[in-house]
């Protein structure tokens, strides 16, 4: 027993001088001119690929700056920053009352449109009514032939409450209507899961970014006949849109200098263009 | 019963007995190979069906006699993987993007596509703006201009990724450096009436076949074809459109049975869409670049099937990109190797003491009864339940983060009791003759256990290893929250990182790439046979050593 005890002394003390030398390299400081050190962010599916290309363009800018970031949903994300856990995060949704008492700020870098998805080859309805919309998603209305589709059962697929996009989606559809989600929808866990479910699942309903509108076997539907693009949102007559940020700690200016820049990027013409490149929709 | 028939009945039960036992063998075998043959199909060979707003017939080739020929060709650098053609659309977007277009989005390899034009002023140079641009928009800030072909092929052959144009006439002339891609760029734009939804019904994709069928008069209704009820109208460029005239010939492929009657020709682009547009029911053939309001206008869309190579070697040694959807796999195998090396350097000489401390000192008592519970149990648990307490213990409560550190200590604890139970076994299982022997003859008991024992039970103890390799390989439950996601190569502890299992569960959950899902799948199982075959082949060897 002894040796054993022993043994897991000698092993747990081999893991902390391990660990010990992974923060020193981690907190390498950031000179002004050039960067470099490793970097967690984390948060939002739905702003994954814009950090991620973001993150792969700055490679060339900064070689040395290794930043990782961890999809794992806008609500994880802020408890991350909140742990520090993830320097900066970022979130298809606003700060809550509750984050923001913690001091979370967001920035906004991208909007995004909520589109209704349907089974492309199954479902032959092109437009939903909002109230439609938010009955089906209440388990009021069940059946395809109500909201002029064929005669068969709605399969319904939800977010997982940690989603930004589950949010905007309650707040613009479900709230209006004075409904609220039934509880029997199946989850998916990010906006491509969604749309490769909606996609291979017939009589099938979902709700995605706009980036993810055009994967396969999926249709968006127009609300109220208005249909979900770029021009309906600058002019705010699509209803179901929301900003993409990124959360911080305090304002921008104390999230770091890396943190910082990064956003800048994000938020200068190059970083808007990736957000259009990958079907978002720029800042106005 | 007579002695006779009893032994009558005994065969015969014995029979059934067999038949029984073969039938469910021979399932076995075939459900494994069946899972692990498709698992390798699918990662060797994608199949897709693509949607696509133009026919499958190809144009700008003109080594083909029989097509028309556009005054331009387009010419890429080999380097490029493209392995049959483009669509005018994705020709438009490249030449037009604000950002540098990548051809990761068509090929997958992660490249800058390098653009290149002739400049408008020669005659080829204009076309090709004519056809590329759509008369929609100018070329963007990434476009290159070169004054005639010969200096577009040396700019393109010299710059990986390159893709431009050249005067049809040069293409003879091509190194070997650059090769003709062909370009499909035949829509079918038809009256909105075709795309109404009629009781449910609206017409979906349509392919080629359907195409020529109805050219032919084979079909003369929407119906026939997953439309509603509404007569088809064709309408064709007549010989006299000039290149266009040729479009009928290059969908029938200079098929004689062009229907007579039925087909409306028309002269100019202009009146082909006045007919379009007024003609209930109508369907036309024509340039893509010539649809003027892309957006808006019904056209049908075209179903393409797909089959390709999906792994090959480049997926091996390339580094991945945007996640996952371009390039390759090279950091997240080497991630692997990397976690299946300082697990084993973990865990090995902790599970392997520790069964050698549980067999040959421990008193056999209650204390090591439970012990032994415990590592039982725990061999059971499920991986998830150490990926909470990994998540918990090691990147919150000990603020190691989520990184490389947190996962391999995780993934130790989660294959420790596989290997202290394979390791006891092994070592139970040296006959006591061989110590009794060993001491007789005056050696100390750490001697014994270091020349005698362990030497005899090291095949036992190499497999519990292999297993836990197996293990570790195959995990994924208890990396999500304590490995990341981080598609780069591990740069030191704390680094979040993948590896190969985490991949596929990325690239599936996330629906980046079925077909990327299946070639990862594939190299793991690869892996796992490779990894199962070293074992065999070692304890093999290393039991005739010991038999000699």
């Amino acid at each position: 027993m002894k040796k054993i005890s022993m043994l897991l002394v000698l092993f747990l003390a081999a893991s902390f001088v391990l660990f010990a030398g992974g923060k020193q390299e981690s907190g390498a400081a950031a000179s002004a001119s050039q960067f470099s050190g490793d970097y967690a962010f984390g948060g939002s599916t739905t702003v994954d690929p814009i950090i991620q290309a973001a993150i792969e363009e700055w490679k060339e800018l900064y070689p040395d700056v290794h930043i990782s970031y961890e999809g794992v949903g806008s609500s994880t994300g802020i408890k991350g920053i909140i742990a520090g856990t993830y320097s900066l995060g970022a979130a298809s949704r606003e700060p809550k009352d509750g984050e923001k008492a913690q001091g979370v700020e967001a920035t906004h870098i991208a909007l995004d449109a909520i589109a209704a998805i349907v089974n492309q080859s199954s479902v032959s309805i092109s437009n939903i009514s909002m109230a439609n919309l938010a009955s089906i998603y209440a388990g009021d209305i069940t059946n395809w032939k109500e909201v002029g589709g064929p005669d068969a059962p709605i399969v319904v697929f939800n977010r997982d409450e940690a989603s930004g996009t589950y949010e905007t989606f309650e707040g613009h559809v479900m709230k209006k209507a004075d409904k609220e989600f039934m509880a029997s929808a199946s989850v998916t866990t990010g906006n491509g899961d969604m749309a490769a479910k909606v996609g291979s699942t017939p009589y099938a309903i979902g709700y995605v970014g706009l980036g993810f509108t055009h994967e396969k076997g999926v249709k968006a539907l127009t609300l109220e006949g208005i249909e979900p693009d770029v021009k309906n949102v600058y002019n705010k007559s699509y209803p179901v849109w929301r900003y993409l940020n990124v959360v911080h700690i305090g304002p921008l200016s104390q999230a770091g200098e890396v943190e910082q820049a990064f956003v800048d990027y994000l938020l200068s013409e190059d970083g808007q263009d990736i957000v259009e490149d990958l079907d978002f929709i720029r800042l106005p | 019963m007579s002695p006779l028939s009893q032994t009558k009945k005994a065969h015969l039960q014995e029979g059934i007995a067999k038949g029984i036992i073969w039938f469910f063998v021979v399932l076995t075998i075939v459900i494994l190979a069946w899972i692990i043959l498709y698992v390798l199909y699918r990662g060797f060979v994608s199949v897709n069906h693509l949607h696509y707003q133009v026919t499958d017939a190809t144009e700008m080739v003109a080594t083909d006699p029989d097509h028309p020929t556009a005054p331009i060709s387009m010419i890429i650098q080999r380097k490029v993987r493209l392995k049959d053609d483009l669509t005018s659309a994705e020709l438009f977007e490249m030449y037009t993007k604000r950002r540098q277009p990548n051809w990761g989005d068509i090929t997958g390899q992660n490249l800058d596509v390098e653009l290149f034009a002739l400049a408008s002023e020669s005659e080829e140079g204009a076309a090709g703006a004519e056809i590329i641009l759509a008369n929609r928009e100018n070329y963007s800030k990434h476009v290159t201009l070169e004054k005639d072909g010969k200096a577009m092929i040396q700019a393109v052959s010299s710059t990986p990724g390159g893709i431009g144009f050249i005067p049809s006439a040069m293409v003879e002339t091509l190194p070997r450096s650059v090769k003709v891609v062909p370009i499909r760029r035949i829509a079918a734009p038809v009256n909105a009436s075709v795309e109404k939804i009629v009781d449910n019904v609206q017409i979906q994709t349509i392919d080629n076949d359907d195409l020529q069928a109805i050219f032919t008069g084979k079909v003369n209704n929407w119906q026939e074809i997953g439309g509603i009820d509404l007569p088809i109208r064709p309408v064709a460029y007549s010989k006299n459109a000039g290149i266009r005239g040729g479009l009928l010939d290059l969908i029938l492929g200079k098929k004689d049975t062009i229907l007579d009657q039925g087909i409306l020709y028309v002269d100019t682009p202009e009146e082909f869409f006045e007919t379009i547009d007024s003609l209930p029911g109508a369907i036309g053939m024509t340039y893509w670049e010539d649809v003027k309001d892309i957006d808006d206008r019904p056209m049908l869309t075209f179903d393409r099937l797909e089959v390709r190579q999906n792994l090959d070697w480049h997926y091996l040694v390339e580094a991945p990109a945007r996640s996952g959807k371009w390039g390759g796999i090279s950091t997240i195998i080497i991630n692997t190797f990397f976690l299946i090396l300082f697990t084993l350097l973990f865990s090995t000489p902790i599970g392997v003491l520790g069964a050698i401390y549980m067999v040959e000192y421990a008193k056999q008592g209650r204390v090591v009864r439970i012990l032994r519970l415990g590592t039982e149990t725990l061999a059971g648990i499920p991986s998830i339940v150490f990926g909470l307490f990994g998540f918990i213990f090691f990147v919150d409560m000990l603020g190691l983060g989520i990184g490389f550190i947190s996962a391999t200590l995780t993934v130790t604890m989660m294959i420790l009791p596989t290997i202290i139970r394979t390791s006891e076994e092994a070592l139970k299982s040296v006959p006591l003759s061989f110590r009794e022997g060993s001491l007789a003859l005056g050696a100390t008991k750490l001697q014994t256990i270091a020349k005698v024992v362990v030497p005899a039970a090291t095949p036992g103890i190499l497999t519990g290893i292999i297993l836990a390799v197996g293990r570790t390989v195959g995990e994924t439950a208890v990396l999500i929250y304590t490995l990341g996601s981080n598609y780069e190569l591990v740069r030191g502890p704390s680094s979040s990182a993948r590896v190969l299992s985490l991949h596929l569960y990325n690239l599936f959950s996330e629906a980046i790439s079925f077909d990327r899902s299946f070639a990862t799948g594939a190299i793991l199982i690869f892996i796992i046979l490779l990894v199962n075959y070293s074992t065999t082949s070692l304890i093999g060897r290393l039991n005739k050593k010991a038999g000699k």
